[in-house]
This record gives structure tokens, C-alpha cells and sequence, in this order.
């Protein structure tokens, strides 16, 4: 589903991520980790348009899509989370999610203005999915919430609801579970498996590694840059490279 | 249950939506209040000022659009302003285009200048958007005042023609109020439409945080121009009915602070809001009438506002206004227990 080829980033002298070559298998779950500075959110800004590759490709669904503007990469059908909340704080919940529906609706300005019979439908619709999604992310009761007002927690899963909204066939996750508690996390990986459930590709960064040991089908490490193994959690946490360079001494999962 | 929640829920939003049926009667209850105002007001000078009141509402509305709800700072609007104002009246006077179609033409040249404006804007943030707003305010403001074989410059332009409308030709004060309150009212009616739409909610998503905005499909850049193109068409609409209700114009009335005075109208309304920048206009026109002894201290006490809006008033009168509402609504609710 998506490939990478080859690729690499230089910020300056810094080879932030170098020749990287993942493919990730549609329908599955695949984690990203490795230590700090490793390239992991640099990977996810090249896959998901915000940074440009220096060299290398990004093949998603048999289309190159390397350097090309965000707004279309989510257009295309890949929606990304962040790792630092980035919400819209004044609007609602229900407001966030609706934005969130954007690029699979298309009202223009004068269908707006004149409220046509067409536009009052789509709205109407965004509204319900919107609810729906609400509804997956058990958010449903805050949905008039504004979104700065929401628990920590919340505000992920609402990251999440609003990443969803576009139709996504591959959902990027930039440490969804940084600053959850154990009951949180719990939650959250059963909800990032509900999503995988109904055919959306998962693409999952994350320090936490009982969490991303317990639901990645596929996991790559990268350290400065490179890649350092690929392979099922299992193989990862018996790989004596990753142990010595990420995980420090035994692994106790 | 949870059924139930969803469709209670469906339910209140529905309703919500339903304000626009509602809207047709309140827009007719409007108008016919205005006409009774209008009726009252057989004094020329009351009158006037309420047109003064809808021009500026209608220049301030296109402000908040780029503004309040885009997030887009611009101290050039003046610019827009004497775009409409001399695009109409030029046209009508040197080319004998009617009237009405000369208004509609200068509000488009204002939305091509805005679009072209835009840009480059787009790519700018805080002050550095307004640095170049303020530059294209005086641009216009020095093109209206140097070509004096088109503008007459500073002597001004005198005898602009009364708006006519199927024959009907706007002489009174009265007729033009009637005319500007009702664009006006479509003017709010339609801001408020195009807010709740698809579109409001990009142009929101672009001032809350244009990265995730980007993230989630919206064109940043499209909607950041969109807003100019539609700020700058209503701000040149204003200026051309200003040209055709005062029958003069000059480029004094296009300078840096006439961008002020809609800046101020709008923090002090209330930003990113559908009645704030009527209330502001409203306000600030009144309290300018009040103040004509004291002409020169004029931005002194818009100065005053501004400070007000700063420490005071965050939200602007609406803003108070929101706040007092809640006040009342916490209290019932505590009877209530």
C-alpha cells in the first residue's frame, strides 16, 4: 500500500532519515519506533507531504507522492495525527470532526451563500457522520464540548475521530498514547485495533512499547536515521541490534 | 437510550439549522422596522448617519471575513474602500456605465485587487501581513492622489450620480437607507451563511491552526485568497456606495485612517462575529457624530476604544454581551436548584 524507496532527508549537514526502504502491507498495523531523533516524525511529515525527501520516493496505492502539498495528500485518503495536540481549541468537538470531513465534501462558495437544496444535504450528512465517528471514538456526549476543554486523553481520541472523518485509507498515528494513563492506553489500543477492523491501514508511532508489542503486525526500527530491523514484534525484541541500540539491556514484555 | 441521544441530538442541530427558515421572517420583521425608522427619521442628518452606519457595516462585515475568521490582519482596507469609490464613479461619470452596474464592477475590481494582494499575503503572517497591508493602503491612497487627470486629486471628484435602480432614481437620504439596510441585511445573511458552511469551517480551521488545517485536506493557501477576494469585494461595495450617497469624493477620506476606524469598529463590535461589526459601526459613527467639535482629537479617541478592547473587552461589546447572557443563564439555573 505504501512504499518507500530509498528514502532520505538532509536538513543542513544532518541526514535526518537515511535511504529508508519499508513497505507497509494494506490492512495491517505496522509500528514505527526507535530512540529519540531517530527520524520517526520526520518520516511521518515526508509520508504525509509537510517535508519534502531530498532523494528517494514515496509510492502510496501505485503513485508517487513525495513533495506534493499536504492538503492533497489527505485528499488522497492518508490522514495523520500529532504528536503535540493540534486541535482547533475555539471550535466544538462535533466543529473539529466536521472540518475534519472536508476533503470527502464539496460545497462551493455559491451553493454556500444560496443554500442550496444539494449543500443543505451535505451538511446534513457531514453532521451525522460526524456523530457516527463521535460515536466510534466514544466522544458522542462531549460533542458540543469545546475542543480545549476536553481531558488529555480525549483530546487524542479527538485527533483521532478527526483524522477519521476525511476517509482515510491509511491513518498515520504520532504517539497517540504520550501522556495517557494505563486505563487510557488500554482504550486507546483497542480502538486503534476497531479502526484496523474496518479495512483502515494503521501507521503507528509510539515510545510505548507494551502497547506497540501487543497490536503492530509489522515493525521497523529506525535509529539515526536508518533502518535498523523490520520484522514481527516478536523478531524485533529478539533482534540483538534493536536491544543494544534501543531497548538498553534485557526486555521484560 | 443511546438511540434516543442521537437523535435528540440530530434533533438540536436540525433546529439549529432551522434558524434559517426562521431567518426569512426575522429579515422581513427587519426590513419592516427599518422602513418604520426610515419613515420616522423625515430628518435629512438622522438619516444619514444610519447610512453611514450601513456602509460601515457592510466594509467592517468584509473586514471580519478576513480578519476575525480567517485570522488575516489587514490596515489597508481604506485601499479596497477607495478601489469602489473611484471605480464607480468613474465609470459612471467618464464611461456613462449605469449605476448600478458600476457598483457591481468596482466591487469586482476590489475583489481582482484583493485576490492579486492575496497572493502574496498569503504567505505572510502577523505583522509582517500587516506591514504589507499598510503598504497597499497607501499605494491606492498615493495612486488617488497623484493622477490627477483621472481623480482630479486632492480638489476631489463632485457631482457623482445618484444610484438608480429600474428607473427609480435614490435622491433622499431616506431611499439610500432603505437601499443600504437592506443590502445589508443580505450582506449579514449571507456571512452568516457562508460561516456555518463547509467553507466557514475551513476559513476557521486556517486562523485556529493552518497546519493541521493543511492536515486535513484544506487548501490553506486557496481559502487564506478566498477571504481576501471576498473581504476586499464587500469593503469596495461600501466604497462605492459612499461615493454615490455623498456625491463627492477626495482622497482624504482614503487615508491610513479610515483602515483604522474599520479596525477599530470591528475590536470594538466584536471579531468574528455576524452583529459585531454592525454594533461597532453603529457605536463608533455615533460617538464620531457626537465628537464633530472635536474633529482633530478624532483618533485620539478611537485610540481610546482600542485601548478599551485591550484590556477590557476582549470579544467587544458581543463579547460582553455573550458574557452577561451567561451570567443570567447560571443564575436561572441556580434558582432552579
Amino acid at each position: 500500500m505504501l512504499k518507500l524507496e530509498n528514502t532520505t532527508i538532509k536538513f543542513g549537514g544532518l541526514i535526518a532519515v537515511n535511504e529508508v526502504n519499508v513497505e507497509i502491507e494494506e490492512g495491517s498495523i505496522f509500528g514505527l519506533i526507535g530512540p529519540n531523533g531517530a527520524g520517526k516524525t520526520t518520516l511521518f511529515n515526508i509520508i504525509s507531504g509537510v517535508n519534502k525527501p531530498t532523494s528517494g520516493k514515496v509510492i502510496f496505492n501505485g503513485k508517487e507522492i513525495q513533495g506534493i502539498q499536504p492538503y492533497k495528500i489527505n485528499q488522497l485518503g492518508i490522514a495523520r495525527t500529532y504528536q503535540n495536540i493540534n486541535l482547533f481549541k475555539k471550535m466544538t468537538v462535533l466543529e473539529n470532526v466536521m472540518v475534519g470531513c472536508h476533503s470527502m465534501s464539496k460545497s462551493g462558495f455559491f451553493s454556500s451563500i444560496f443554500r442550496t437544496k444539494g449543500q443543505e444535504e451535505e451538511e446534513k450528512y457531514i453532521v451525522e457522520k460526524s456523530m457516527e465517528i463521535l460515536e466510534f471514538m466514544e466522544l458522542k456526549d462531549k460533542s458540543s464540548f469545546k475542543a480545549s476543554n476536553l481531558s488529555y486523553g480525549e483530546q487524542r481520541r479527538l485527533e483521532i475521530s478527526r483524522a477519521l472523518a476525511s476517509d482515510p485509507k491509511l491513518l498515520l498515528l504520532d504517539e497517540p498514547a504520550a501522556g495517557m494513563n494505563g486505563k487510557e492506553k488500554e482504550e486507546l489500543s483497542e480502538i486503534i485495533k476497531k479502526i484496523n477492523k474496518k479495512g483502515i491501514t494503521v501507521l503507528l508511532v509510539e515510545h510505548d512499547m507494551k502497547l506497540v508489542m501487543k497490536i503492530t503486525d509489522t515493525i521497523c526500527v529506525l535509529n539515526y536515521g536508518k533502518k535498523l530491523a523490520l520484522g514481527n514484534p516478536l523478531a524485533i525484541q529478539n533482534n540483538k541490534e534493536v536491544i543494544e541500540a534501543y531497548l538498553g539491556g534485557g526486555l521484560s514484555v | 437510550m443511546e438511540n434516543v441521544n442521537t437523535n435528540s441530538m440530530i434533533d438540536a442541530i436540525k433546529n439549529r439549522m432551522g434558524i434559517l427558515k426562521d431567518n426569512k421572517i426575522k429579515t422581513i420583521g427587519i426590513i419592516a422596522v427599518v422602513a418604520v425608522i426610515a419613515y420616522m427619521l423625515q430628518e435629512r442628518y438622522l438619516s444619514l448617519i444610519l447610512c453611514f452606519i450601513c456602509i460601515n457595516s457592510i466594509a467592517v462585515s468584509g473586514l471580519d471575513i478576513l480578519f476575525g475568521y480567517t485570522g488575516q490582519v489587514s490596515f489597508g482596507h481604506a485601499g479596497f474602500y477607495a478601489i469602489g469609490a473611484y471605480t464607480s464613479t468613474l465609470l459612471s461619470m467618464k464611461a456613462n456605465v449605469p449605476v448600478i452596474l458600476s457598483i457591481l464592477l468596482a466591487a469586482l475590481l476590489a475583489m481582482i485587487f484583493g485576490t492579486i494582494i492575496a497572493f502574496p499575503a498569503s504567505k505572510l503572517v502577523k505583522h509582517f501581513l500587516s506591514l504589507m497591508t499598510i503598504a497597499f493602503g497607501q499605494m491606492v491612497f498615493m495612486f488617488i492622489s497623484v493622477t490627477d487627470k483621472l481623480t482630479n486629486g486632492f480638489s476631489g471628484i463632485m457631482n457623482i450620480p445618484n444610484i438608480k435602480v429600474l428607473g427609480y432614481t435614490f435622491t433622499s437620504n431616506q431611499s439610500y437607507f432603505l437601499l443600504f439596510a437592506t443590502v445589508t441585511v443580505f450582506v449579514v445573511i449571507g456571512k452568516k451563511r457562508l460561516i456555518d458552511s463547509r467553507i466557514g469551517r475551513a476559513l476557521i480551521a486556517v486562523r485556529e491552526n493552518p497546519h493541521a488545517a493543511a492536515g486535513m485536506g484544506i487548501n490553506v493557501r486557496f481559502y487564506k485568497i478566498l477571504a481576501f477576494a471576498v473581504s476586499a469585494f464587500l469593503t469596495g461595495l461600501a466604497g462605492a456606495f459612499y461615493a454615490h450617497l455623498m456625491g463627492f469624493i477626495s482622497p482624504d477620506t482614503f487615508t491610513a485612517n479610515q483602515s483604522n476606524i474599520f479596525m477599530t469598529m470591528l475590536l470594538f463590535g466584536g471579531i468574528a462575529s455576524l452583529v459585531g461589526p454592525v454594533i461597532g459601526s453603529a457605536i463608533l459613527v455615533i460617538v464620531t457624530e457626537l465628537m464633530q467639535s472635536f474633529v482633530s482629537y478624532q483618533m485620539l479617541i478611537y485610540a481610546f476604544f482600542i485601548l478599551a478592547v485591550l484590556f477590557y473587552l476582549p470579544n467587544g461589546v458581543v463579547g460582553i454581551a455573550a458574557k452577561i447572557k451567561a451570567f443570567l443563564v447560571k443564575r436561572r439555573e441556580r434558582k432552579v436548584k
